[in-house]
């Protein structure tokens, strides 16, 4: 694999909090990465780190298998979007595109040309004259974008470049920004805690908390399989549902009980007998007017309109879970008939809230 | 815009009030307004009838029964060639001291960029010119420009031999002390403000152009310079108005001696006013840099109100 | 950091460190020059930093039989001016700059909020007071001389005090205003919707909330009262004495050698006016432009 970016065991404290504890990430050519989690989870700084603005305590960033901590901001030929765009207020739209075309010394020809590619392809030739000061927020991302497309940059870091605009015009954006990605194979490094942008987008994602990146993965595995009990809440819309669960192992064959559901086969394991968590996503309960085998009546609390589907808050024992079904299914008040597709189930260590690996059946259902 | 809508809330609350607001916010700035009265605009009008007398107080007649003699003033004026000095002089210490504190600022403004332990004193202790009275200031250049003080010591030991110079009473050299006195007491202002407004600058604009792959030359003068220019043409504003006035270390350092050479306007109007007597002529000539100032000022002015 | 960074680095804090001195060098001499014995005051090469310090200097200014016995033992002559002793200027400075400073920020205070709230007299009325900063003040001394001998105000309290306010008016007024209009007034809305009287609801709603600003504003304002020269020259006549006008009367004395008593003077009337500087450090930018660069 061409590794374009790689860090290896990066550290950085500011005082006595350590905002980056030792992480390793790679980043291949042509990769769409998102580097997801909360606020203050160190993921700025980590992005700071990359791109020279901060110093790391320890460890190493390589950029093409180079190591390049010591080179300057200037000399690391990577491209950065800033969260507040950061374009040149007091310089026009097209001052801003050539600008970083005229401190490498591109000839002016070469230059003109590739700044009129650009803005065709960005649509920006109707504000080329104006001044940055004078746009707008979402013409704003657009001239950041490509001001640093137009450098062809080796590596394109995106620091939350979604979350100024509002929510129409992000989902819009998210289409257009991995389109221009496809077309330019351009390696992406995408900062942001909207797990939405990231599932999106991404060919891989690394969910970071508390400065440490707990799972790296496709986006794909991080959605069916995460590692942990935070990379699972984090992730899915609406949120995963976690409930406590009793576990007995018999023969190899892992079964769980919930405070409604009793003893249904999750996979193969050795595993400890006791309580664990269940985690659920709501498209996995099956809810049905008629009881039937495997189902369990309880009351719906709540009724979410998504318009194309609503969620149910039903009760679960003490809980409520979350459960996904068709629009005018049903309503607040009334019973239905929960079904749990376990094999699409995860179970959480209740203390660590690390995933217990098991073996499933073939996931046929 | 923004005004408006800031006081959107206020005229329905107005309404049961209408008929005594009106007074009243006119009373709130009376007592203002009639301390401005006495005090400048009275003395203004006093002026216009001065400048056309030959008022002067040795006469033993009161200023208001004093002889008109017209305009004769301000074609005296015209001719003395003290007077078109002093005017010329004083342009000159406000473009090459206003110019020197702006360099200056600039400069020092730049090193204090990046944050470091003792960054904070170190500021502190660059800003105490500011801090003292003029008068003490100029009372300091006074023995430092002696002609046995520190300058002419530190003089002769870089050059090896006696150097007993007498700064103040050289017409050519006399004026270097003053300027000198007024660099070091204002550039501290001018650094500040130039300090306050690159530390105001969006540090992602100056980020960005570092990743670009901009120069730290082409940084400050393509993204900088232009972000500051508002604060810089305030400050600079602020100190040629400041400078135009140029007193106090004039007056200590060599009441515009060696035969009138540091007159700046103020020192050739004290002077006049108050050495020679001759109060009508020198009320013409302060007519004339009132209306000049007052023109002036009212164009300039203007940018104060956009910034902010 | 490579090589080339650190030599910068170091390049740059050289600089500062200079620009420290350059700074702080001539305030050195005026406090070293004070402590100085009379034989070295004048001494060549010069005392950069006398062996023998004496309080001598500061003595001559504060008491009176002090200066007579050195003018006596230097069979020079000290003028009446400064025979006298500075507690005279020290007391004379404070009366005025406080009830100036006093007038100043309460006259700017109501004008402040009458011209933020009510829009009073247009958006061009505040540059009305701003353009008595613009004007040279020398010219308009000679009619405020020629007025105050009519209404016999030359040389009194009240007639520097009036002077001292008029000319720090603008200051007061545009560094409040500021202040204000960083206050919502949806504030003291919220307080009239309970009833409250306008004026009352600034003074109990938006007063308190700038209460820092006001005071900073009176801080700036003695300042420049207290190191006000021109006025104080031309508008007493021995009556009435400020402490500028004592630093340039040992200035002019005997021709600018009694350095060790003019460098004690500078020193002391400095002082005060260096502390309030640092206390209100935050606010000098907006004060010496009016308002228009905040911090």
């Amino acid at each position: 694999m061409d590794r374009k970016l790689e860090l290896r065991a990066l550290r950085k404290s500011f005082g006595d909090v350590e905002a980056v504890k030792g992480i390793d990430l790679a980043l291949n050519r042509g990769e769409f990465l998102s580097l997801l989690g909360p606020s203050g989870c160190g993921k700025s700084t980590t992005l700071s780190l990359i791109a020279g603005f901060l110093q790391p305590d320890a460890g190493e960033i390589l950029v093409d298998g180079k190591v390049v901590n010591r080179v300057s901001p200037r000399k690391r030929r990577i491209g950065l979007v800033f969260q507040d765009y950061a374009v040149f207020s007091k310089l026009s739209v097209r001052a801003n595109l050539s600008f970083g075309l005229e401190a490498q010394r591109v000839p002016r020809l070469e230059r003109d040309r590739a700044v009129a590619e650009i803005s065709e392809k960005l649509n920006l030739n109707p504000i080329l004259a104006a001044r940055g000061g004078e746009l707008n927020m979402s013409e704003m991302q657009r001239v950041a974008l490509a001001r640093v497309l137009v450098t062809k940059p080796e590596l394109l870091l995106l620091d939350e470049p979604m979350s100024n605009l509002d929510a129409a015009l992000r989902a819009k954006l998210r289409g257009e920004l991995k389109q221009i990605q496809k077309e330019l194979e351009q390696t992406v490094l995408y900062v942001t805690h909207d797990q939405v942008e990231a599932l999106s987008m991404s060919d891989r994602i690394a969910v970071m908390r508390d400065g440490e990146i707990l799972q790296d993965d496709s986006t794909e595995a991080i959605y069916r399989r995460p590692a942990e009990r935070f990379v699972a809440e984090f992730i899915g819309d609406p949120p995963i549902n976690m409930v406590t669960c009793t576990v007995t192992a018999e023969g190899g064959v892992v079964s769980v009980s919930t405070a409604l559901h009793r003893n249904l086969p999750l996979g193969q394991g050795e595993i400890a007998p006791g309580q664990y968590l269940l985690a659920v996503r709501p498209h996995h309960f099956q809810a049905s007017r008629e009881a039937a085998a495997g189902t369990v009546g309880s009351e719906i609390r709540l009724v979410e309109n998504f318009g194309a589907e609503h969620v149910l808050h039903v009760s679960y024992g003490d809980d409520l879970v979350a459960v996904v079904v068709a629009p005018g299914f049903a309503r607040e008040g009334e019973r239905i008939h929960l079904a749990l597709h376990a094999e699409q189930a995860h179970l959480f260590d209740l203390e660590s809230g690390q995933v217990i690996a098991l073996q499933r059946r073939e996931a046929a259902a | 815009m923004t005004d408006r809508s800031r006081d959107g809330l206020r005229p329905s609350l107005d309404q049961p009030r209408r008929g005594f607001m009106p007074r009243f916010n006119i009373a709130l700035v009376l007592p203002a307004q009639l301390t401005m009265m006495a005090v400048v605009i009275v003395p203004t009008l006093i002026i216009l009838w001065l400048a056309i007398t030959d008022w002067q107080p040795t006469q033993a007649i009161p200023w208001y029964d004093a002889t008109p003699v017209w305009f004769w003033n301000f074609y005296d004026l015209w001719y003395d060639e003290r007077f078109v000095n002093a005017v010329g002089r004083t342009l000159f210490v406000v473009g090459v001291c206003v110019a020197l504190e702006l360099g200056l600022a600039l400069g020092l403004a730049l090193l204090f960029l990046d944050e470091w332990p003792w960054r904070r004193v170190a500021v502190s202790i660059i800003i105490l010119p500011m801090m003292i009275i003029p008068v003490d200031a100029a009372n300091a250049f006074f023995m430092l420009f002696n002609e046995r003080g520190p300058i002419n010591h530190m003089i002769s030991l870089v050059i090896g031999a006696p150097f007993e110079f007498s700064w103040l009473s050289h017409p050519t050299w006399a004026m270097a002390p003053i300027m000198m006195a007024e660099v070091w007491q204002w550039t501290p202002l001018m650094f500040l403000l130039v300090l306050t407004g690159l530390m105001n600058l969006p540090q992602n604009q100056v980020r960005a152009a570092i990743v670009l792959g901009a120069s730290p030359v082409r940084i400050f003068f393509k993204v900088m310079l232009p972000l500051l220019a508002p604060v810089i043409s305030i400050a600079l504003l602020i100190r040629s108005i400041e400078t135009f006035k140029i007193f106090d270390p004039v007056y200590i350092l060599t009441r515009g001696q060696p035969g009138g050479s540091t007159e700046t306007i103020s020192m050739f109007m004290y002077n006049g006013a108050f050495v020679y007597f001759r109060m009508g002529y020198i009320a013409a000539a302060a007519l004339l840099v009132l209306v000049v100032v007052i023109s002036v000022c009212l164009v300039l002015a203007r940018p104060m109100t956009k910034h902010s | 950091m490579n090589d080339s960074q650190i030599w910068v680095t170091l390049l740059k804090r050289s600089a500062v460190v200079i620009s420290m001195f350059i700074a702080f060098f001539p305030i050195y001499w005026l406090i070293a020059t004070s402590f100085k014995p009379f034989d070295e005051w004048a001494s060549w090469p010069p005392i950069w930093l006398t062996d023998n310090p004496t309080l001598q200097n500061y003595r001559i200014v504060f008491f009176p039989e002090a200066a007579r016995e050195f003018a006596a033992a230097q069979q020079g002559s000290l003028d009446y001016k400064v025979s006298g002793s500075a507690w005279k200027a020290f007391q004379d400075s404070a009366i005025i700059s406080t009830l100036a400073t006093f007038f100043s920020v309460v006259f700017g205070t109501l004008a402040a909020y009458s011209m933020v709230r009510f829009r009073t007299g247009g958006d061009n009325y505040p540059f009305q007071f701003l353009t008595v900063r613009m004007m040279p003040p020398i010219a308009v001394v000679v009619p405020i001389v020629a007025l105050f001998s009519v209404l016999r105000l030359s040389d009194t309290y009240f007639g520097l005090t009036l002077a001292y306010t008029a000319f720090t008016l603008p200051f007061s007024i545009w560094m409040i205003r500021s202040f204000i209009e960083e206050i919502p007034s949806e504030l003291e809305g919220a307080a009239m919707v309970h009833g409250m009287g306008q004026f009352r609801a600034f003074l109990t709603v938006t007063l308190p909330l700038i209460k820092g600003g006001v005071l900073s504003t009176a801080l700036f304002i003695f300042i420049l009262n207290w190191s006000e020269f021109l006025f104080a020259l031309v508008l007493t006549a021995g009556n009435v004495i400020t402490v500028t006008l004592q630093v340039a009367n040992y200035v002019s004395a005997s021709s600018g050698k009694l350095y060790g008593v003019q460098a004690a003077m500078g020193t002391v009337s400095t002082l005060p006016v260096i502390l309030f500087g640092y206390i209100i450090q935050r606010h000098l930018v907006r004060g010496l432009t009016f308002g228009a660069i905040k911090r």
